[in-house]
């Protein structure tokens, strides 16, 4: 199989920019990388660090391969969301910095309550509307005395969703109270050290104000319940409650905190795009130039052959990428001219089920398109290769469209992980990699790149588990 | 980047002020803003949390603002304005920069808010008072 023109497995990086592997003269490399705020993420030591602005984030979340982690804004709007000290606190005590925290400091608090029916932590925040929004509160907490940990999320009382963790099943249990305010999913993420990191989800009532509530429990119950023990306690740190899904943390102090979004582009050149770049296909036309040497303008005699149809070279675009978390944005991964007028785009609906596959030449003119149904929160590999009469389409090992006649797009010069190379449409999620080939690869060598590369990896990217 | 506090009466003039930034319509047909801004809408803030019972009921509400907040992270080159363009000698060279300046949008400046301190929020790592407008 040829070796990929350009190859960006996230690896190398600095404030700014995101080297690709291949080529290995930088020609490659995504040289504009923009987030105006810091961000966390999961370094390798399985800590989670706060990184400056502009620094682009290799995430290893998912495992010992980092990916690159694109995300949007958001708000984490608990403030003090690793002092729960500084918390409402009612029949329970909050003692600061008492042990290591899944940052690697000892900035992780211990709550412990009483047997009083009502004891809990609680923060009050306001609504960015006084609307039905849905959100997820997310925490992370250690287990110390008691088997369980109980959270609420409430509007107008008694407006609620509870749902309780216990630490030795790993499982949840979920309730809804009142009215309009309803349960959506609740999950869990492990941590180095017995860490784990708990995520709510929920579609709030119309309060203007949401509530969170958290509470250590030996028994069974909700955060307003009799407990049997009078020192059930619970390590905690990183306190987040956002709208739609859960993100990367985000630590306030005294004031609720905004990630700004990432933005990656500028990833290759005019010259790494249009074919003549050491290209497996091309070395025996540049063998075959010899012919040409008693002519002036090799290149130029090739160049016109090609924009005649004489000779053709096609090209591939491949991209491996997961979804954890939902937006309301349209997101692109593309390949253009830096306008909308030639690109070969891979677009995210707003409906976080789907894919839109196009490429467009001269004035945007669409030359091939589908709409192809995805399963988020897992793996996707897609692949989009083009030639003059020929233009395919690949997710997840299948061909899923064809479109045997057109012209292909000229003057490509950026891939990018946004619409266009400008800054509309970015795209958001995770990058396990990405490829592009400067020649239209063979059917099997596309359903091989685009495949698992085994039953484990396949049954693992589906969140199944082999026994 | 410059980052800047507002308070406007109601939701609905905050996002008429937003929409004026400039907006297009989608695929989907969902507007999506066409400037490089990062808004937050803070919304009436809280500023005294409420009182809860035993039950998580609440026996005093919390006290809003009554106006409505916003924080905003303005990309400075779509908020300067070029007051005298710069002059070139012949070759190109720079002889007198050019003069600019930076202030709120149209129709923002009297919503602005100075504060001294950051307030209720702020962006992740941006201190507001060494970027305030």
């Amino acid at each position: 199989m040829a070796n990929p023109t350009l190859a960006m497995i996230p690896s190398g990086y600095k404030a700014g920019k995101v080297y690709s592997v291949l080529p290995a003269n930088g020609d490659g490399d995504f040289t504009t990388f923009t987030r105006a705020s810091f961000a966390t993420r999961l370094n390798n030591a399985g800590f989670i660090e706060t990184v400056d602005a502009n620094i682009p984030r290799l995430d290893y979340t998912s495992g010992s391969c980092p990916v690159l982690l694109l995300e949007e804004q958001k708000i984490n709007n608990l403030t003090d969301s690793e002092d729960f000290n500084n918390w409402t606190k009612l029949n329970i005590t909050a003692a600061t910095n008492t042990t290591m925290s899944p940052s690697g400091d000892a900035s992780a608090d211990t709550i412990t309550r009483n047997s009083t029916a009502a004891s809990y932590v609680n923060k009050t925040f306001t609504k960015e509307e006084e609307d039905s929004l849905e959100m997820t509160l997310s925490v992370f907490v250690k287990k110390n005395v008691g088997d369980f940990f109980a959270m609420r999320a409430q509007g107008t009382y008694p407006n609620r969703v509870d749902s309780l963790f216990q630490f030795s099943t790993e499982t949840f249990t979920s309730s809804e109270s009142g009215n309009n305010f309803s349960f959506i999913s609740a999950s869990f993420k492990k941590y180095a050290n017995d860490w784990y990191r708990l995520n709510v989800s929920f579609e709030t009532d119309e309060a203007a104000t949401l509530t969170t509530l958290f509470s250590p429990r030996s028994l069974t119950g909700q955060v307003d319940s009799t407990d049997s023990a009078s020192d059930s306690s619970v390590f905690i740190w990183g306190a987040q409650c956002e709208n739609d899904n859960s993100t990367s943390y985000i630590k306030t102090t005294t004031s609720a905190q905004t990630r700004l979004k990432d933005v990656c582009k500028d990833g290759g050149n005019s010259v790494l795009f249009n074919g003549n770049y050491q290209s497996d296909l091309l070395n025996p036309l540049r063998l075959r130039s010899t012919y040409f040497e008693n002519l002036q303008g090799t290149t130029d005699i090739l160049n016109s052959f090609l924009c005649d149809g004489v000779l053709s070279y096609g090209s591939t675009m491949f991209v491996d990428l997961q979804k954890s978390f939902k937006d309301r944005t349209i997101g692109r991964i593309s390949i253009s001219d830096s306008s909308t007028s030639n690109a070969v785009v891979i677009s995210k609906k707003t409906n976080n089920s789907q894919f839109y596959l196009f490429i467009t030449r001269a004035n945007g003119d669409i030359v091939a398109e589908i709409t192809t149904d995805v399963d988020y929160d897992v793996r996707n590999k897609i692949a989009i290769s083009w030639e003059v009469d020929s233009f395919k389409f690949y997710v997840n090992g299948f061909l899923v469209h064809t479109v045997t006649s057109g012209e292909t797009p000229i003057d490509l010069n950026a891939f990018a992980f946004n619409g266009s190379n400008e800054s509309l449409f970015n795209f958001f999620g995770e990058i396990n990699q990405v490829h592009y080939y400067n020649s239209s690869l063979q059917n099997l060598e596309i359903e091989k790149l685009t495949s698992y590369s085994s039953f484990e990896k396949m049954a693992e990217s589906q969140l199944c588990n082999v026994e | 980047m410059k980052v800047s506090k507002y308070e406007f009466k109601d939701k609905s003039t905050a996002d008429a002020k937003i929409k004026a930034l400039g907006v297009a319509t989608d695929e989907d047909g969902n507007e999506y803003p066409t400037h490089s801004h990062s808004i937050v809408k803070l919304g009436h803030i809280v500023l005294e949390q409420p009182e809860l019972d035993e039950d998580g009921e609440i026996i005093k509400e919390a006290v809003l603002s009554e106006n409505y907040h916003l924080d905003v992270a303005w990309n400075e080159k779509e908020i300067t304005t070029i007051e005298e363009e710069a002059i070139l000698d012949e070759d190109g060279m720079v002889i007198t920069p050019e003069v600019t300046s930076i202030d709120h949008p149209y129709g923002w400046k009297s919503a602005s808010v100075d504060l001294e301190t950051n307030g209720v929020h702020s962006f992740f790592g941006i201190d507001y008072l060494a970027h305030k407008i």
